[in-house]
């Protein structure tokens, strides 16, 4: 599959509804337009169209799910802006700008693995969702790692099936099993024909890419976060440093948010 | 076109008072997927050198209550490749609106070098005028401020004057204790105009890492945060120099927050950090003015300046738009 060309435009829509899903965390729904196409991992910068008290800018969300005639956004209280956004209720109008930045590429694969630490879960159920329509054959996978059992997001019985295996980790052990998940992946960093996605902490992602690098694996595909202002190419602060220079970054918004972990200084 | 909006700064006319500011609007087709640049009065590239910069290690940006405070490092892909490579997209698209290039140095003498680079391609470029970005460290004298050093501004603005003949607005500091003699000495090395004010020296600290959230320290805060001072600075310089051309900047958000500038004397303003939050903030920005000019019977000429000569006492009802 190659990345789609969705128009990229500003929507103003109210916010339908929104169900918590795990501690500090919950989804944010709205019903797009029906000629409004996005593809997994892109994001949309999130505002309310009244200025906030709280939080100037938008924030970036990759697109979490595509059902129902509704998209998805997890939204996890992390901190003053993304707490207040939670508090929002149902009919706020907001302003999405999007779908932005550039999807994973969806290549035939016989296994595709997806490490998801903490929010970094939400790009997934879309993916999974997209590749398991397109290779109903393939093998779908999620290791999903939480600081502790109340942070972890209980998936849905649609949800599970999306994945042919779960497996979840805690940093405490409360929940699934106790350590990171890419200790937890032990020798199956070294098996072939996998097709590699990540999102996550950056400390989670260096990791991983360290372990790919080993077996010789750099075309894994890690949605990356930095702090942006606008989403768009404008701002240039969303700087990750390539491996390869010149140039010395790249802006997250316009040459990521996925990105090949060879293509990374981590 | 409405006539009503038209905006004479000096030797330029924009076609509206509403310009795109440098820094936020990239090299000028960025925004094109939200609306047509050639809608605009005009715009201010992002700042270039001679020279492509990288630009500072993130972390780049920190939120504010009421804006940002960005430390870019004025990342910009040089001249050679501005001309080459962002121009001839932005001649397809630019229409009737009006380009500013913006440019910089890391010491006064490479402003004269980008401004004699701007006058050599100035017909392949197509633009109308320069602004002169001299909100940058001097990397030769220990990273002073240039624009907040008279005596460095007064050399950087002498350099780029002599290289071109191009209108020449300067974008003045706010970071200084006044601003008014900045303003006099541009005038004084003929400059057409000004634009004021640039962002305001910011720090945010991260209360958990105890340490500054910015990757360099501190940057410029922008966005609404900074609109009063903005308009207090315009007020001052215009009062100061009634007849020199003022483009104002500033946390303009909306019509409203661009006609407090207008009224306080710039004869055509710049939207800067709103158009990070809404992409669509120049065109409603026009569309308010607009309305409002109409429903009052009204010019922005004849709004320029008029807090100046005493206001309006007495409204019948308050308009609001």
């Amino acid at each position: 599959m190659t990345p789609s060309s969705a128009a990229t435009g500003v929507l103003a829509l109210p916010l339908d509804s929104t169900a918590d899903i795990a501690t500090g965390t919950s989804w944010l729904r709205f019903r797009p337009p029906s000629d409004a196409v996005c593809d997994p991992g892109q994001f949309f910068m999130l505002s309310t169209v009244a200025p906030s008290p709280v939080a100037y800018l938008g924030r970036p969300f990759s697109i979490g799910d595509v059902r129902d005639g509704q998209w998805l956004f997890m939204l996890r209280a992390l901190g003053r802006g993304t707490a207040w956004l939670r508090t929002l209720e149902s009919g706020t109008m907001m302003r999405l700008i999007g779908p932005l930045g550039i999807p994973f590429e969806r290549r035939a694969s016989p296994v595709h693995r997806m490490i998801a630490g903490g929010i970094g879960l939400a790009p997934f159920l879309f993916l999974a969702r997209r590749l398991r329509a397109e290779q109903p054959q393939a093998g779908i996978e999620l290791y999903y790692g939480e600081r502790d059992a109340r942070s972890h997001v209980e998936l849905t019985a649609d949800e599970r099936s999306l994945f042919d295996i779960v497996e979840r980790f805690t940093d405490d052990g409360s929940l699934g099993t106790a350590g990171s998940v890419v200790d937890g992946l032990e020798n199956r960093w070294a098996e072939t024909d996998v097709a590699w996605y990540g999102c996550g902490p950056q400390p989670m992602l260096r990791a991983a890419a360290a372990k790919l690098e080993e077996h010789d694996v750099e075309a894994a595909q890690f949605a990356l976060e930095e702090r942006m202002a606008c989403g768009f190419g404008v701002c240039q602060a969303c700087v990750v440093p390539n491996r390869h220079p010149p140039p010395r970054y790249r802006l997250l918004c316009t040459e990521g948010p996925v990105v090949e972990t060879g293509k990374v200084a981590w | 076109m409405n006539e009503r909006l038209v905006a004479t700064c000096g030797r330029i006319t924009f076609q509206n008072p509403v310009l795109a500011a440098s820094g936020t609007f990239g090299y000028g087709s960025e925004f094109e997927r939200f609306f047509p640049l050639a809608s605009l009065g005009g715009f201010a590239t992002k700042t270039l050198f001679v020279e492509p910069r990288d630009g500072n290690p993130p972390p780049r940006v920190a939120e504010t209550s009421a804006g940002m405070i960005n430390s870019i490092g004025l990342a910009n892909v040089g001249w050679e490749a501005f001309v080459a490579e962002k121009v001839p997209d932005l001649k397809a698209i630019i229409g009737a609106a009006r380009m500013l290039v913006n440019i910089a140095g890391n010491a006064p003498d490479e402003y004269r070098a980008i401004a004699a680079r701007v006058e050599a391609d100035r017909e392949r470029v197509g633009c109308a005028g320069i602004e002169v970005n001299v909100s940058c460290p001097n990397v030769k004298e220990g990273g002073t401020n240039i624009g907040c050093d008279l005596h460095q501004f007064q050399a950087a603005i002498r350099g780029v004057r002599e290289e071109t003949s191009l209108p020449v607005f300067v974008k003045l500091s706010p970071n200084v204790a006044d601003v008014v003699p900045f303003a006099a000495c541009a005038i004084d090395e003929g400059a057409d105009g000004v634009s004021l004010i640039n962002t305001v020296y910011g720090m945010q600290i991260d209360i958990e890492k105890r340490r500054p959230v910015l990757g360099t320290g501190s940057g410029g805060l922008s966005g609404p945060a900074i609109l009063p001072i903005g308009v207090y600075w315009t007020h001052k310089v215009r009062a100061a120099f009634p007849d020199l051309p003022i483009l104002g900047i500033g946390g303009i958000a909306t019509w409203r927050d661009a006609l407090q500038y207008l009224l306080a004397g710039a004869h055509a303003i710049q939207v800067g950090t709103a158009a990070f939050v809404n992409p669509l903030a120049c065109v409603e920005i026009i569309a308010g003015l607009e309305r409002y000019c109409s429903q009052r019977d009204t010019t922005i000429a004849e709004l320029s300046g008029a807090a100046h000569r005493g206001g309006r006492l007495a409204e019948a009802a308050v308009w609001t738009g």
